[in-house]
């Protein structure tokens, strides 16, 4: 076979292709639509499928966050509750009433009362020989007494109210209203 | 995996739900045990147990402060045992008549303070038992209820316990204060001075105690007051 220079070479290709383009002819009429079609065939909706896990973790470690998460709120919830409650006694919809009582001489004063289950709550003592205890009350009434130095129970001389109990001892009675008046 | 989101929400849910009912049982709990080691018969100690678990059950007695009553008196307390006994017998007897027992814990805990002798706490409390046995009779016979008995009643439980606690207690005050008993107006403006005052008691269930119970209704109690305290 002769050698061909360039120029011959191409121009055998070309007219090699050309031969080969016009042989498959028929079979590149409606190429375009054929093609289109297929890709549509292809090209399906797809359904929404749960969102997929954040930051790349996988779906059960993110299951498991969210169970643990709601595990703790859950219990946080109920342990606040309960704490509310058993703090309702003095916290809760409560009035601040102070006790107060001039006992300068004293070495100690305490209240004592419905409110305290009758234990001593101590007093403090102010430059003027003033004592004085803020305690939050719910609305209810109250019977209490202030103990002076240990041992000794008197009645609260600014009380709207006394009540006898065990024979002698003198009360006094505090009220606390609806809107957290007192009287 | 829908299934495992739901079964992952619901154990969590159960998991803290378990975990708080778990502590609430504690403490009544710890009332129960508190009771099994007090120095009192089985029999005793059974009774107390029946009649304290009553009440907190039904919510007129509170874990906390029954374990503060029974420390108090059952286990500090240097009195007789019999005299110990009674006293928080007589109480758990109050429970077990469903009556309201903040009055009568009240006073237990008063006189320990004060260092009352347990027979004088002990007759302090069954004068006032015997009170509120009364009033909550007559509460039952003019027909003011709370809805656990009588579902059409607005009242709950709690507020018309809390109105047997204070009519038994201003009558109890009137009368130990040295009023007339037989003076029936005054007995109920005693009585209904207290219920305006006490912010816990819906104002409609003064207004009913006001009209459906008599100045006699009130003056007889108060005469029978009068009468145990002078027996005594």
């Amino acid at each position: 076979m002769p050698e061909l220079n360039d120029q011959e070479l191409e121009d055998e290709l070309r007219t090699g292709l050309n031969r080969c383009v016009q042989s498959q002819a028929s079979r590149l009429v409606g190429l375009e639509e054929r093609v289109l079609a297929e890709l549509r065939s292809r090209h399906r909706p797809q359904r929404l499928s749960a969102p997929r896990p954040a930051f790349g973790l996988s779906r059960r470690l993110a299951l498991a966050t969210v169970a643990l998460a709601l595990v703790i709120f859950a219990g946080g919830l109920f342990a606040g509750m309960q704490v509310e409650r058993l703090q309702s006694g003095l916290a809760n919809k409560g009035t601040g009433v102070q006790f107060v009582i001039a006992y300068p001489e004293a070495q100690s004063v305490a209240v004592a009362g419905d409110f305290t289950n009758w234990d001593k709550r101590p007093l403090e003592r102010g430059p003027d020989g003033v004592w004085r205890l803020w305690v939050q009350l719910p609305p209810g009434r109250y019977e209490y007494a202030f103990i002076v130095n240990g041992s000794r129970w008197l009645p609260d001389p600014r009380a709207s109210q006394f009540v006898r109990s065990y024979g002698n001892d003198l009360n006094s009675v505090i009220y606390v209203g609806k809107g957290g008046e007192t009287s | 995996m829908k299934k495992l989101h739901g079964r992952g929400l619901i154990l969590g849910l159960a998991l803290a739900a378990l975990l708080s009912s778990a502590a609430l049982a504690a403490t009544e709990q710890e009332v129960l045990n508190l009771i099994g080691q007090l120095p009192f018969s089985t029999a005793d100690k059974a009774f107390l147990s029946t009649s304290y678990k009553k009440g907190m059950d039904e919510g007129r007695l509170a874990p906390d402060l029954a374990m503060d009553l029974l420390q108090k008196v059952g286990v500090q307390s240097n009195a007789p045992v019999d005299q110990r006994r009674d006293v928080l017998m007589t109480i758990g007897q109050a429970l077990l008549e469903e009556l309201p027992v903040d009055m009568l814990i009240s006073k237990a805990e008063e006189g320990v303070a004060k260092g009352v002798p347990m027979s004088g706490i002990l007759q302090e409390i069954q004068e006032r038992k015997a009170t509120l046995e009364q009033v909550k009779a007559l509460f039952e016979q003019r027909g003011v209820h709370s809805n656990l008995t009588d579902r059409s009643s607005p009242y709950s439980q709690a507020s018309i316990d809390a109105a047997i606690t204070d009519v038994a207690g201003s009558l109890e005050d009137y009368v130990r204060g040295g009023n007339n008993p037989n003076d029936a107006p005054a007995v109920k403006a005693a009585v209904l001075n207290t219920l305006k005052l006490d912010g816990r008691l819906p104002t409609a269930l003064v207004s009913a105690i006001d009209e459906h119970f008599s100045e006699i209704d009130l003056g007889t109690i108060a005469q029978a007051i009068a009468t145990r305290i002078k027996n005594s």
